[in-house]
């Protein structure tokens, strides 16, 4: 082991929050080495998950705690001095915001999101932003105005996969070791699928479980605040600290964030028959069929269940997702935000224009949707009809949880897949199949990488768990008891010598 | 007026469709130039083709949902719908305006005197 090996272990390249927080606490280690060789490893990064580093603001904050810890003796909370990264569309005083846009790409905001204020408070370092798909439009991370991000689970010697989005170098950050958590926001899966594409623990909570005051609207009834962590012990530290009521957000309420013990035995997890599901690739189901295998060798009941709308669920969820985008972006009129661009000279063509340069795509593609399915001609066909299927899909998981205490789904029907490979928008959308259904009914999912047993298989597949609103917890103790280890970063020593 | 059935739209009737386009377009403050229209409702029209399979399904007596409020009865808090004076934010989020002029967002001119 080399001088560098075990400077990587001790600060932090492949150990997880919990284990760089013991160290913190019991005097092994200041949080400044901490922040400062994440710092290191941020500057270094080779994914393009990074977007923004705020070094000096880090150091000192780390400095603060540091100071804090010598006169008090003890840490001022459970994160104390552990470095974190936020998604760029999480506000934060003294951050720039850019929601991967160059609407925004200057957006520094008034204000900081109730979650990351919490984790502050907890005693977490920010010490920058990450690369996302704009406006958390994609699921690949190409739709990001400022580069795009690789998928660090990548063999090497093969072409880049994608990180999944859009949370994209929220996750590829974490699976690289730059941070132990990052921040990440999940519409429609854009925590969990980025987290099994880059082979680390995410978790959508419970909608309303953790508030969204300074999360940047995308479509109110489905956003989510999530993190990225190396192990699931991480998930429910973080979701500890952010989750409950917030004045700011009067949807939240006060999430059950006591941790439950990790043990499946008599846990009944509700599976379907995913190579009967047309779209699911092979090696996905073998992952997904394994990991079921060991939850059963752990003492849970494997039960079938059903999902009949499980088809509609994308259909559904991109009718009411484009109709709230195209209500929510609609505050991007040149007037408040970001960059203007005048027109021939009149208030409208200035708008137009503004959003013209400024929205990619992707973006413009489904404020257009949102537009078409909310016109009066087509509002009962496509919006009222999506959001009267989204209660059966609601009702669905009743029935499923009135049967089974979790549902167990794969992540995403695919794989990894190759970074540009897939261009077909309707492609892309069909990918979320598996993790819109959760989002239309507000339930906590986390995805956690799939226990496999030599298949052969191509990386990045994850398995989600699911439970009725408000049992995150228990969501989050069956992924721990499942992987109770953390998964390690990819080459964390390159990243933190600095030798890659 | 009557909403046309989406089941009745005829694909054939080009003019018509542009035109819901074009209008549509600017409502979202957003410029579809003519030469692109066709790309953009011919995107849109697949798109759609493929999410037909929620017009199969049976919605009789099913109320839209709009939110997934879980936690029935869960306290949450909701605030007086009454401003709450915060003069330095107001300043801050003025700030973050492109133009600004005194105390307002500055705009082109929208009236002829």
């Amino acid at each position: 082991m080399s001088a560098d090996t075990n400077r990587g272990a001790s600060t932090g390249a492949n150990l997880d929050a919990t284990a760089l927080a013991e160290r913190i606490r019991s005097g092994a280690i200041t949080a400044r080495e901490v922040v400062d060789a994440a710092l290191e490893r941020a500057r270094a990064d080779r994914f393009g998950a990074v977007r923004s580093v705020d070094e000096e603001a880090a150091r000192r904050r780390a400095d603060e705690l540091d100071a804090t810890r010598a006169t008090h003796g003890e840490a001022v909370g459970p994160l104390h001095g552990v470095p974190i990264l936020l998604k760029a569309n999480l506000c934060r005083l003294g951050s720039t915001t850019d929601c991967g846009s160059a609407l925004l790409a200057s957006y520094r905001p008034p204000h900081s999101a109730t979650a990351v204020d919490r984790l502050e408070i907890a005693g977490a370092v920010v010490i920058g932003t990450t690369h996302m798909d704009e406006f958390g439009m994609g699921s690949t991370g190409e739709h990001c105005a400022f580069g795009r991000t690789t998928n660090p689970r990548t063999p090497s010697g093969s072409a880049p996969l994608a990180p999944g989005g859009s949370s994209s170098g929220s996750a590829a950050a974490v699976a690289a070791g730059i941070v132990p958590i990052a921040l990440g926001s999940d519409t429609g899966g854009s925590v969990r699928q980025p987290a099994a594409f880059c082979e680390v623990f995410g978790h959508k909570p419970t909608w309303g479980g953790v508030s969204r005051f300074g999360l940047v609207a995308f479509a109110s009834s489905l956003d989510t605040v999530g993190a990225l962590a190396r192990s699931a012990r991480d998930l429910e530290l973080v979701l500890a600290c952010m989750a409950g009521r917030d004045r700011y957000d009067a949807t939240t309420f006060d999430l059950d964030v006591e941790r439950r013990p990790s043990d499946l035995a008599g846990v009944r997890i509700g599976a379907i028959d995913a190579r009967a599901m047309p779209g699911v690739a092979e090696d996905v189901a073998a992952a997904y069929a394994s990991t079921l295998e060991h939850a059963r060798e752990l003492g849970a009941a494997i039960e079938r269940i059903e999902l009949p709308h499980l088809e509609h669920g994308v259909p559904a969820y991109y009718v009411i997702a484009s109709a709230e985008a195209s209500s929510n972006l609609a505050r991007y009129d040149g007037v408040r935000y970001g960059a203007r661009v005048d027109g021939d000279g009149s208030l409208e063509s200035m708008t137009t224009a503004t959003r013209d340069t400024g929205f990619g795509p992707e973006v413009a593609r489904r404020v257009l949707m949102g537009t078409h399915v909310l016109s009066s001609g087509f509002y009962d066909a496509w919006f009222d009809r999506a959001a009267r299927v989204r209660r059966l899909v609601v009702r669905d998981f009743e029935a499923a949880h009135a049967a089974v205490d979790l549902v167990a789904l794969p992540t995403a029907p695919t794989p990894a897949f190759e970074l540009g490979s897939v261009r077909d928008p309707l492609e892309l959308y069909r990918g979320d199949a598996l993790t819109v259904p959760a989002s239309l009914a507000g339930l906590p999912a986390t995805s956690l990488p799939a226990l496999r047993d030599g298949d052969g298989g191509r990386p990045g597949i994850g398995v989600q768990l699911i439970g009725p609103g408000g049992a995150d917890m228990r969501v989050l103790a069956a992924a721990r008891a499942l992987r109770p280890a953390a998964v390690d970063a990819v080459d964390a020593l390159d990243a933190s010598g600095g030798a890659a | 007026m009557d909403a046309p059935d989406p089941a009745d739209e005829a694909p054939g009737d080009e003019a018509a469709d542009d035109r819901s386009l074009a209008a549509e377009a600017r409502l979202a403050r957003l410029s579809v130039p003519a030469e692109r229209r066709a790309a953009v409702l011919a995107d849109r029209e697949r798109i759609l083709a493929a999410f037909e399979s929620l017009q199969a399904v049976d919605v009789e007596g099913v109320e839209p949902l709009h939110q997934p409020l879980v936690g029935e009865g869960a306290e949450r808090d909701t605030r007086r719908d009454a401003p709450e004076a915060s003069p330095s934010l107001a300043d801050a989020l003025l700030a973050r305006g492109p133009a600004v002029t005194d105390d307002h967002f500055q705009v082109p001119k929208t009236v002829d005197a």
